[in-house]
């Protein structure tokens, strides 16, 4: 017990986790939106409480809505990224590679976001929402018309929010890939296994925990992005999506975008308090189901290394 | 599974086919390189000599008489950034024998013993001269190394078993080509009896077999390797990290394949040479320095560097 306690500079990520959690509390004062928070409706009605309702749903439905199928393209590529910088290219190509990933991954956010409004924003109105709607249109989301206020939208929102994550999530899977021990590839290999057989029979089965734990972190990550989703989502109809190129908003983008408005309204303040209070309850429990994983690959890992 | 196919260019039975057959037995010829066998690898009968006869060394040449040579290694040279990590080894591999390969920590006997199934290649290392496999050299152009792993399997120092279950760390190989679940659960069956293990694992084939000893999954990784019918098995130290009882049972092992599979294994310990291995190569700095009857390069060496080291004076 003395270890821990006698160690002031361990308690700090604990000290600020509950100095930020106490003071969002304090900030909402606990206050009681009613049931109608964990709803649907949201109608903000300045001066008039009685008229107004305060649902997190939509955020909710928008955030999680956005971050999963950001996280699903993203999975895809930055698994294949990572793959073929571990297994198939030469070590410098491959490191390349790594170091661009790495230096994608400290762009600011706001960056990303104006890239997406003026660069991806027109060729995604275009050329690509067009496409997309003629070969996936019988997909749900896929079909139907445009959203109101052009290219801006949900799918907007997630490619961004994708490319965003891709060097996380790349340099997080490539770590794990890496650490699979290379006696058992050569194991494979071994026994008359190709390199793609050795990827999908070893590689992938041994760093299973990892490549998890990455693409938890990268959904965390996504879930809390406000600024450059808060730019290219719309975010002008608070409702849920009809499809996917609907603009809707997430909670953190909202609360993003709100701030000033907040300012006047103490109302809209508090509950934009209680909303970062959600988000970081769901935030902090992504974080520790990943770091399960990761405690799991390295029990793994020092099984898999001793002997007898 | 039980026909033989020693073509190393394809995963098919057809495609890529030798382009000479023994006339008796229509076993395949493979003529790469310029260079082919002198008599029939399978049955023997002796081929015309229209194809140009390969050139032997003295040591090769010396081993000739051992019996049919299943791997010919001549004037092999392995490099790393240009730096010879071996240099110049001949050797000539016997069918149905062991052969040990012994020497000095560093001197090249696990890059000898990986450049013979290509797994140098993963290192990124050079590779010059020839080794060929029942006369196909195996960095041929055309050659595919994951066909030359499938004859030539590998143990490794340290057990490498998978992640899995027991069975499916022995069914690894056969399940890569598919093979039907009934076939697979008798290999996988014959491999653990041939292997020994399958008294101890019986009944534990779904158990994760990294729950098995170190002796068990060193076994099993031999087990392993046999499942998909290979005709070499290369061993690198496949005793350094097991008790001795364990390494007890695997030279027992050992000594009970040679009657269907060649063996080459490396090992520091000279003693494991004198018991397990027919025939001895003693390395020395990357050079193969004799290679002999294991009982004349024990008991009386020709070169005296290798007496040096049998008696302890170095190493
Ligand atoms: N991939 C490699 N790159 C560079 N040098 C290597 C590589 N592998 C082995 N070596 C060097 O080659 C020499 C022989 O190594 P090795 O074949 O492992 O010897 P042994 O098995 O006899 O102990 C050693 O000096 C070792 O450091
Ligand atoms: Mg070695």
């Amino acid at each position: 017990m003395g270890a821990w306690l006698g160690s002031p500079v361990a308690l700090m990520p604990l000290l600020i986790l509950g100095a930020v959690v106490a003071v969002l509390l304090i900030a909402s004062g606990l206050k009681d939106f009613g049931l109608t928070f964990w709803g649907f409706q949201y109608r903000f009605v300045p001066g008039e409480p009685d008229a107004s309702s305060w649902g997190i749903g939509v955020f909710l439905v928008g955030t999680f809505l956005t971050a999963s199928l950001s996280l699903i393209l993203a999975t895809a590529l930055s698994l294949a990224l990572a793959i073929s910088s571990v297994v198939y290219l030469p070590p410098l190509p491959g490191r390349l590679l790594s170091m661009v990933t790495n230096l994608l991954a400290g762009i600011p956010s706001v960056v990303y976001g104006i890239w997406g409004f003026v660069v991806l924003a027109p060729y995604f109105g275009l050329t690509l929402e067009p496409s997309l709607r003629d070969v996936l249109g019988w997909l749900p989301g896929f079909g139907g018309p445009s959203s109101d206020i052009g290219p801006w939208g949900t799918l907007l929102a997630v490619l961004v929010l994708t490319i965003m994550i891709i060097p996380l999530t790349t340099a997080l899977m490539r770590e794990a890939l890496r650490s699979v021990p290379r006696d058992l590839v050569e194991a494979g290999l071994a026994v008359g296994a190709t390199r793609w057989e050795v990827v999908r029979r070893v590689r992938l089965p041994v760093a299973r925990n990892g490549l998890w734990s990455a693409v938890l972190l990268g959904f965390g990550r996504a879930l809390g992005e406000s600024v450059a989703v808060a730019m290219v989502i719309g975010g002008t109809s608070i409702a849920l999506p009809p499809n996917l190129y609907a603009s809707t908003t997430t909670v953190a983008s909202f609360i993003f975008s709100q701030l000033d408005s907040a300012l006047i309204y103490p109302n809209l303040f508090v509950l934009l308090v209680e909303f970062s209070l959600v988000l970081l309850v769901v935030a902090v429990v992504v974080n520790l189901v990943a770091q399960r994983f990761t405690r799991v690959e390295l029990a793994t890992a020092t099984t898999l290394g001793g002997g007898e | 599974m039980n026909e033989r196919n020693d073509n190393l260019v394809s995963r098919g039975s057809s495609a890529g086919s030798p382009s000479r057959v023994c006339p008796k037995c229509g076993a395949p010829v493979a003529a790469v390189g310029g260079e082919a066998p002198l008599k029939c690898v399978r049955c023997g009968t002796p081929l015309s000599a229209s194809l140009p006869r390969a050139a032997t060394s003295p040591i090769a040449a010396a081993s000739e008489d051992r019996g049919e040579i299943i791997l010919a290694i001549d004037r092999l040279s392995v490099l790393a950034r240009n730096k010879p990590l071996i240099s110049d080894v001949n050797l000539h591999i016997p069918v149905g024998k062991v052969t040990a390969i012994i020497g000095p920590s560093g001197c090249g006997k696990t890059t000898l013993l990986r450049s013979m199934n290509r797994m140098v290649e993963l290192h990124h290392l050079q590779v010059k001269g020839t080794v060929r496999y029942l006369g196909q050299d195996i960095y041929g152009a055309q050659v595919n190394p994951v066909l030359v792993r499938r004859k030539i399997g590998m143990v490794f120092q340290r057990p490498t078993v998978f992640p899995t279950s027991v069975f499916e760390n022995v069914a690894f190989g056969l399940r890569l080509d598919g093979e039907s679940e009934d076939t697979v659960e008798k290999a996988v069956v014959s491999s653990l009896r041939r292997t020994g293990l399958w008294d101890e694992v019986k009944d534990a084939l779904d158990r994760p077999a990294l729950t098995l000893s170190g002796g068990q999954q060193q076994r099993l990784c031999i087990a392993r390797a046999l499942a998909v019918s290979p005709r070499v098995l290369l061993m690198d130290e496949p005793t350094s990290s097991l008790d001795p009882a364990a390494t007890q049972r695997v030279e027992d092992l050992i000594f009970e394949l040679k009657s269907d599979y060649t063996v080459v294994i490396v090992t520091h310990n000279m003693q494991q040479a004198a018991r397990v291995a027919d025939l001895t190569a003693f390395m020395y700095q990357g050079r193969l320095v004799e290679f002999d009857t294991t009982k004349r390069v024990f008991e009386q060496p020709k070169e005296k560097l290798t007496e040096n080291y049998i008696t302890g004076r170095f190493g």
